[in-house]
């Protein structure tokens, strides 16, 4: 069986007898082609992370506490719409704000033997602010008793985010969870404290607290046997 | 190889190569932008019942009492809505982390009028709420309704319902075929157990009481799912692809979840109004009705019933 042979033609169009492709003419088709293929790589690329991850950076993976280390640990996405991640914005403002609860409600205290100042309140929102300023204020937060008298030693766990989008996935919802302990030097030896914490988000002026579930353990020097508080709005 | 192979192979092999390429763009923008996704099938409808401004969920877990309208109406139609035949009125206090359910016969004769289950099929949701909320007294804020479609699906996905026969239920009508004990109930199940009146002597009273065992039922299985205030946001990720909301935002149902999954089962009450005889198969309210709604009304328990 033979093969047959054929001569290159000229492009339509192009004049009789005009030169057949070269050499330097299928090199510039071979650049056009890989041109053309490595831009969709790249496009489809930057399509998905940057829309995917909304603003394309990653959250920060920092210690949010100027006092323990309090990272974030993972953030898991519950969509109730069109498939959405929480950016890199919202996740670290989320952070930031867990980070100053932290800080502010919970190691100042200790450390300075004074009630949290007004401005923990200002991380959660109105609909929060009588719980938090009366029955459950005992629970979310330190109140500098008993004095510190030796080490004080706070520790974190890592902080896993789940985020709620709606069906526009815009996140409208999003609860931090993480655990707390705390052994603090006091008179009488050292008291171990333990906080089981999910304080949940929703975007008001940024992020704000709007509900929690804290469990609080005391035990160990100046307190008899353990006791146990939870507070849930 | 040579320049006229070479040529040969990117004329076969660049086109292809490309369209490849694009078609990896396109399902990035498919996966990252997520606009394919379609909406589920509607589970049920909840709305927020005017006056809005009345709603105590726009800010913060409500402390006060709560009163809900959860309605199962018959249409077979998934997109629409029938006879309101489940009409359940729930009272919560989250102080006493209580619960009432009044159950409503469907037909029960309300405001001198015929029986109440039309007014869901005639004037909607709203009406039927207004209606339902004067016959108890009680100002409801939030009401939902699901039909036949909706129903079976959502026990589905979450892997049906456990609940305790408490006795022979077999019923070709409704489908139920249930000998007594513990079962655990799929979709069609669940609707099985809820509509099926001819098991009973006492017929409409005690499917309407199953009904509502049915729901304090869920609310246990769902306790048992839906942990700590992840789950609850888990839990709404997928709700929320069935739910057709009016006036209601996500917020409201995080919270109303949070206020109803912290209501101990054991903590509910479930009572079928009383009723009488009426002209044809209607039901008359019957005697002691009055004080049971006041029992309910002030503080959403029946302490005395």
């Amino acid at each position: 069986m033979s093969t047959p042979t054929r001569t290159p033609r000229a492009p339509a169009g192009a004049a009789s007898g005009s030169k057949p492709p070269g050499p330097g003419r299928s090199r510039t088709m071979q650049l056009v082609v890989v041109a053309v293929a490595a831009g969709l790589l790249v496009m489809a690329a930057v399509i998905f992370f940057f829309v995917r991850s909304d603003g394309g950076s990653s959250p920060s993976k920092k210690s949010v506490s100027a006092n323990v280390k309090l990272t974030l640990g993972g953030i898991q996405n519950a969509n109730a719409g069109a498939p959405a991640t929480l950016g890199a914005d919202a996740a670290n403002q989320i952070m930031a704000a867990v980070g100053q609860y932290v800080d502010k409600g919970l190691i100042a205290p200790v450390k300075t033997g004074k009630p949290p100042t007004g401005d923990v309140a200002s991380l959660f929102d109105a609909g929060t602010q009588a719980a938090i300023q009366g029955p459950d204020k005992g629970v979310l937060f330190e109140n500098g008793q008993p004095k510190l008298t030796g080490d004080f030693k706070p520790a974190a766990e890592p902080v896993v985010i789940t985020a709620l989008s709606d069906g526009n996935g815009q996140f409208v919802l999003a609860t931090a969870a993480f655990t707390y302990r705390a052994d603090e030097g006091v008179e009488g030896g050292t008291l171990n404290t333990a906080r089981t914490i999910a304080l949940t988000f929703t975007p008001d002026n940024g992020w704000k607290i709007t509900g929690y579930d804290v469990t609080l353990t005391r035990q160990g020097a100046q307190v008899e046997g353990s006791t146990t508080g939870t507070a849930k709005k | 190889m040579t320049e006229r192979r070479r040529t040969v192979l990117l004329t076969l092999v660049g086109p292809p190569l490309c369209g490849v390429l694009l078609a990896c763009m396109v399902m990035a923008a498919w996966v990252g932008l997520g606009l394919p996704v379609a909406k589920g099938e509607t589970w049920f409808t909840v709305q927020k019942v005017p006056p809005l401004a009345g709603a105590s969920f726009t800010s913060g877990q409500p402390g006060g009492v709560q009163f809900f309208l959860v309605v199962g109406n018959d249409s077979r139609d998934p997109n629409g809505v029938g006879l309101g035949d489940a009409i359940h009125v729930i009272g919560v206090n989250p102080q006493a982390k209580a619960a009432s359910i009044i159950d409503i016969p469907r037909d029960t004769a309300v405001g001198g009028g015929g029986k109440v289950n039309s007014v869901l099929a005639q004037g909607g949701l709203g009406q039927f709420t207004q209606t339902i909320s004067n016959f108890v007294g009680v100002p409801i804020k939030f009401s939902m309704t699901t039909n036949f479609a909706g129903f079976t699906d959502m026990m589905d996905e979450f892997g049906g319902i456990d609940v305790n026969v408490q006795q022979p239920m077999h019923d070709e009508n409704s489908g139920a075929d249930f000998d007594p004990g513990p079962q655990k109930l799929n979709g069609p199940g669940a609707l099985a157990f809820s509509r099926d009146r001819h098991s009973f002597a006492e017929g409409d009273i005690k499917r309407t009481e199953n009904q509502g065992y049915l729901i304090i039922t869920a609310l246990q299985n769902l306790q048992q799912r839906a942990v700590g205030a992840g789950g609850v946001l888990n839990l709404l990720g997928n709700v929320g692809r069935h739910v057709q909301m009016e006036n209601v935002s996500f917020q409201d149902l995080y919270r109303l979840g949070r206020l109803v999954l912290t209501i101990d089962p054991a903590n509910i009450k479930n009572v079928v109004i009383p009723t009488g005889g009426g002209s044809g198969t209607n039901l008359t309210p019957g005697a002691g009705i009055d004080s049971l709604f006041a029992d309910f009304r002030d503080d959403g328990i029946l302490q005395s019933h």
